[in-house]
């Protein structure tokens, strides 16, 4: 009994040693940035960096407002399309799809998730520019596809995986319990999923949201490709944008070589960073409250 | 009564519709890459390194890079995935589950998830810059793991927390410790759910990038060590598309099917294998 | 169960709605240009390059930063938004816009002939565009300004030791036989002697074995892939870890002791050559201003050429923004 005990007590140390090892991951990376973004910070007051919409690195310009905005507006863009489209997919993937079409389909979608960037990137190119091209004419504006919308359209290409794959593991793993007990109380199928299913994984599936989120937040390459990179905040979804990850890969070669600009481009990282931590605190906040008010099991 | 059914009709038609935006993109995208690439995909491509006159258009193939995407791609999986299933473990209720250091990890692997690779890439770079090494394997498996992690953890951690505390209650009441319960019932339990964000993870590393560019170098050979640099299939395709040179072009998007493929052979194996499991789930 | 044929019929209607807008928008796609008119879409690089440098460098005391327009990324991005878009200008590295094997124009992209002596026409001796030929000897021979043609170079922190030495030794002699074929200028004889003076004595080493990591501008990529190709073959000892990663990437591996050789599309800057930055220029190659074939003002722009403030106007002060004032 006591070597049980013993192996016990090994394996909890050896866990907390694991999860304060990964708690600890973001702290040392902000701290680093932190230390690498001083130089620029001692040059420029924080209101101006994040503020001013003039952008010069050579003459000592770093303005980062138009970078933040064209963050928020092809994030924002991304997450519009991608949550109900993910959504309702899940919903049918776990609940209608027959046998087959899940075994098809969920292969595919992990399949999404290992394609690397660059190609998206390309077929950004290919096809989402044209398409956006066209898009803005039916609307009377014009484009020539590399603005908000082509960057948001593949990003949300790039999250699907994401929240797919777990909000269809968290609806299927939802109790049967819940959904015969409503539908012995004659609801339909749909109304047991709505009503139902959706409150036992909401938890899950909001957790789901908000990785896609930050995962959009994040990405690079694919939407620098297709985004116009033009240092200005964008007014419509038609007007080019240049986000904060897109400024860090443009310019990474130079990040060593011209210290100063290298010291801009990490602090662009760090505010990146505060604005997924805004966003997760707030996030959690809101799954906190849920978690509290249904609990499942 | 009827709106009721009318409600139920409309949603399936809306989620179908949904599944086939979302497949539908994908098999665009799919096709765009296999079409571009196909005419450069041949038996040497996948047997071969580069040959002479490779980076113009002539002889040899991808070997190099899909050797080393496979040596980083697994080996920073598994190790991420030693350290991801005790923290999700750990995070259960019966350990930390409910208390203020369960939150502030979960938050802070959020947050972490958002960091773009290439600040991964920066860091590893000034790492190993200050440590005197150069670029190799090594330091493309420990920045890969890093990037794995987060995903790995959350995935894995949704899917133990819905292991329902009954099936674990009845395991203490015989008398189990935690530990115990933990590696019989509960990792049994999440088997399939664990290869979902394996997978994930298993496709963000092997198909990143920037992160490796930083780290990892590239060469046309075989790595022999781990202190070599080595060639990964993200960066081939990122280096072939710089050419001038139409051939080196489409071999970027051959490349590019390659990893495709491993990823799918992958999903597909791994979900075959895990059948066996499902069976053993209880909802 | 009722059979529900109203919801049925609900169903049927909303997919094909959705396969219609769906069908719409693939057309409208294939459609392509949307902008009627004549207003320039000018495109720059998006990513810090040595051809943007160049590019401003050329247009005055710029750099790539100033440069106004759409941000594509990478060459064939670019080259590829302007064989897109018929009202684009754009730049790039030769290499895109003359094709490799056959040394003709690319189709679907047109290059801009510059105006020299700004009389408003191409002369005989500005017309250097038929095909890769002559341009190169062109910039050969200094027709063609420097800027926009550029000096490729190499660095290293210090000095260049042992094998990679003579690696570069052998590129300033031997090596440079490749350039052309690849697409690359040839250095001159007065240049050749000045660097391999730069470089310094040779080295004792009899056999020569090892590894040498390269990596740098996309740029110069292609011309050290083959260079490091012939060199293994020479001295099958010797073997390379190559890769592209951008003139920056280059410069800040090479000063930071990754690599034994950065690939360097531009001029260096005084920054760098403070935390040591040695180099050498290797061969010579160039931007070029590019259109696309169906520009509607392509043929005055062929006959008529641009002049470098027609560029400026263009790229940096925005003061023209449509094709006929372009040509008058």
């Amino acid at each position: 009994m006591r070597f049980r005990r013993l192996k016990d007590s090994l394996a909890s140390r050896l866990m907390l040693s694991a999860t304060v090892f990964s708690a600890l991951l973001v702290i040392l990376i902000a701290v680093g940035l932190y230390l690498k973004s001083r130089p620029v910070l001692s040059v420029q007051p924080l209101s101006k960096l994040l503020f001013s919409s003039s952008w010069h690195p050579m003459n000592g310009e770093f303005g980062l407002y138009p970078f933040l905005m064209g963050t928020l507006w092809v994030t924002g863009v991304a997450m519009i399309i991608a949550i109900p489209l993910c959504l309702l997919t899940s919903i049918y993937l776990a609940e209608y799809a027959p046998k087959r079409v899940r075994g098809i389909v969920k292969p595919m979608i992990d399949l999404l998730a290992g394609i690397p960037s660059v190609v998206y990137g390309l077929f950004g190119i290919l096809l989402i520019v044209p398409l956006t091209k066209s898009i803005a004419s039916a609307f009377g504006s014009t484009t020539n596809g590399y603005n908000v919308l082509s960057g948001g359209i593949v990003l949300a290409m790039m999250v699907f995986p994401v929240i797919i794959a777990i909000s269809t593991e968290v609806i299927e793993t939802v109790p049967y319990g819940m959904r015969e007990a409503s539908l012995a109380l004659g609801s339909t199928k749909w109304q047991a999923t709505k009503l139902v299913v959706s409150r036992g994984a909401l938890a899950g599936l909001i957790a789901a949201i908000v990785l896609g989120f930050t995962r959009a937040f994040g990405e690079t390459m694919a939407v620098l490709m297709v985004v116009g990179n033009v240092a200005k905040a964008p007014s419509s979804v038609f007007d080019p944008a240049y986000p904060l990850p897109a400024l860090i890969a443009n310019n990474y070669g130079e990040m060593m070589s011209v210290p100063l600009y290298g010291s801009a481009l990490l602090f662009s990282a760090l505010v990146l960073l505060a604005v997924v931590f805004l966003f997760s605190v707030g996030a959690r906040t809101i799954l906190l409250r849920v978690e509290r008010g249904y609990q499942v099991g | 009564m009827d709106r009721r059914r009318l409600e139920e009709k409309l949603f399936k038609v809306l989620m179908i519709a949904s599944t086939f935006v979302v497949v539908g993109s994908l098999f665009a995208l799919f096709s765009a890459i296999v079409l571009k690439g196909a005419p450069a995909l041949s038996l040497s491509m996948i047997t071969q390194t580069p040959q002479g006159g490779y980076y113009l258009g002539k002889g040899g193939g991808v070997l190099n890079a899909i050797v080393g995407s496979l040596y980083l791609g697994i080996g920073a999986t598994i190790l991420a995935l030693l350290i991801a299933l005790p923290v999700a473990l750990f995070l259960q209720k019966d350990y930390i589950g409910k208390s203020r250091f369960a939150t502030i990890t979960r938050l802070s692997l959020d947050v972490l998830w958002g960091v773009p690779s290439i600040v991964y890439g920066a860091f590893g770079f000034i790492i190993m810059v200050y440590l005197g090494i150069r670029a190799s394997l090594l330091g493309g498996i420990i920045v890969l793991t890093l990037l794995e992690l987060p995903i790995m953890i959350r995935a894995l951690d949704e899917v133990v927390r819905r292991v329902p505390q009954e099936l674990k209650d009845e395991s203490y009441a015989m008398g189990a410790t935690r530990l115990e319960t933990t590696v019989k019932i509960v990792c049994r339990q999440i088997v399939p759910g664990a290869v979902t964000g394996v997978l994930l993870a298993f496709g963000r590393g092997i198909g990143d990038a920037a992160s490796i560019l930083f780290t990892t170098g590239y060469t046309d050979r075989l790595p022999h060590s781990l202190l070599d640099p080595v060639a990964s299939l993200p960066l081939a395709v990122f280096f072939q598309l710089g050419s001038p040179s139409p051939e080196v072009q489409q071999r970027a998007y051959a490349s590019a099917v390659i990893l495709l493929v491993i990823v799918l052979l992958l999903s597909i194996f791994s979900r075959l294998l895990t059948r066996r499991f499902t069976k053993y789930v209880i909802r | 169960m009722v059979r529900d044929s109203g919801a049925n019929a609900l169903g049927r209607v909303c997919l094909a709605l959705l396969m219609l807008s769906l069908l719409v928008g693939l057309l409208g796609g294939c459609g392509g240009q949307t902008k009627g008119g004549y207003l320039i879409d000018v495109y720059t690089r998006s990513d810090a390059c040595g051809a943007g440098q160049t590019w401003a460098q050329y247009l005055g005391n710029y750099t790539q930063d100033d440069l106004k327009g759409t941000g594509v990324y990478g060459d064939p991005g670019l080259e590829e938004a302007v064989k897109q878009d018929r009202l684009a200008i754009g730049y790039s590295n030769l290499n895109y816009a003359y094709d490799m094997a056959s040394g003709t124009q690319i189709s679907g992209i047109r290059v801009i002939p510059i105006d020299l002596n700004g009389n408003g026409r191409i002369d005989a001796d500005e017309d250097v565009y038929a095909n890769k030929t002559v341009l190169l000897s062109a910039i050969a021979t200094g027709v063609y300004p420097s800027p926009p043609a550029r000096d490729e170079n190499i660095v290293t922190k210090g000095e260049f030791k042992g094998i990679a030495k003579e690696f570069v030794r052998w590129i300033l002699t031997d090596g440079q036989k490749y350039c052309s074929e690849v697409g690359y200028v040839p250095l001159t004889q007065d240049q050749d002697e000045s660097q391999l003076a730069k470089l310094g004595n040779e080295e004792p080493e009899t056999t020569l074995e090892g590894r040498i990591a390269i990596s740098g501008a996309f740029a110069l990529y292609p011309m050290m892939g083959n260079w490091t190709e012939e060199f293994h073959k020479l001295h099958p000892g010797v073997s390379f870890d190559l890769s592209a990663g951008g003139a920056g990437k280059g410069m800040t591996d090479a000063l930071s002791g990754m690599v034994d050789i950065g690939m360097v599309s531009r001029g260096i800057y005084p920054a760098e050559i403070q935390q040591g930055a040695f180099w050498l220029t290797v061969t010579k190659d160039a931007v070029v201003a590019i259109v696309n074939a169906k520009n509607p003002v392509l043929q005055d722009l062929l006959t008529q050429g641009m002049t470098r403030q027609a560029f400026t106007d263009v790229w940096i002060t925005g003061n023209v923004t449509d094709w006929r004032d372009v040509t008058g």
